[in-house]
């Protein structure tokens, strides 16, 4: 389920919206209903693949912005499925190459126990 | 991110993701600030360097942060400009989602238009591949 207000994923449960605070007391209007107004935000990972870009060592950062782009591209074309595809990608991706950046910080910590 | 990380079998709350990025966050840049990577050997060369000997855009990173944290905002920009011009968007963005995380009044996510997305892109590459150009002025890029 996503919030009607933001267009963030949703607990079924969940009372507020985490993303944008909106009462979720009634139903999330359906896709059809939304058209008007500005479309629903879809997280593009954008600072994540930036993060991974400065910080990983590897160009997977540059694959993470591409996916970003196109995640804004589909939104700003009206494609809000589409956008969501591309988001959980995104996701995913940003999450692989996060994991794999986790390998700095296990250096970083070898670094400083070998300085001691 | 939206923050919870589901795979099969594995749930992490939006909260626990958080505060888990800011121990991970604090514990690295404590030792970032104890240990100084200028010293050759401190830290392991970056992967991309050591398979390519090319720098890649994230080369300086951990001495631009070192610089930074000791107060030297020069130095850190002469090793990678990237990096420091990307923190104050980074701290927005992790206190933004925190704060929703949490529950709390945020502001709205910005919508950045995909052109600007394409030319940060564009900006990235550019910088990756001029700073392994060793010709006059485009050194300074280098970390």
């Amino acid at each position: 389920m996503y919030c009607g207000g933001c267009g963030a994923e949703r607990e079924d449960a969940a009372r507020f919206c985490k993303r944008c605070g909106r009462a979720l007391d009634d139903p999330a209007p359906d896709a059809g209903a939304q058209a008007p107004g500005p479309p629903p935000h879809v997280e593009n990972y954008l600072v994540p693949a930036i993060l991974v870009t400065i910080f990983c060592c590897l160009p997977f950062g540059i694959v993470s912005i591409v996916y970003a782009a196109q995640v804004n591209g589909k939104l700003e074309a009206g494609d809000v499925e589409g956008a969501r595809r591309t988001a959980a990608n995104a996701k995913m991706w940003a999450w692989i190459s996060f994991g794999t950046g986790l390998i700095v910080p296990a250096m970083l910590l070898t670094a400083f126990v070998s300085a001691l | 991110m939206t923050g919870a990380l589901t795979l099969p079998g594995l749930s992490i709350s939006p909260r626990l993701t958080y505060a888990g990025l800011a121990l991970l966050g604090i514990a690295g840049l404590a030792v970032l600030y104890a240990v100084d990577p200028r010293i050759p050997g401190s830290y392991p060369v970056c992967p991309f360097l050591g398979l390519t000997g090319c720098y890649c855009p994230g080369c300086g990173t951990l001495r631009a942060l070192h610089r930074l944290m000791h107060g030297d905002l020069q130095a850190a920009l002469g090793y990678n400009p990237l990096t420091v011009l990307s923190l104050p968007f980074v701290a927005y963005w992790y206190a933004t989602g925190a704060l929703r995380a949490f529950g709390l009044p945020a502001p709205r996510p910005v919508f950045l238009r995909s052109r600007w997305i394409w030319a940060l892109l564009a900006g990235v590459v550019a910088f990756w591949a001029l700073r392994n150009t060793p010709v006059g002025p485009l050194t300074v890029l280098a970390p």
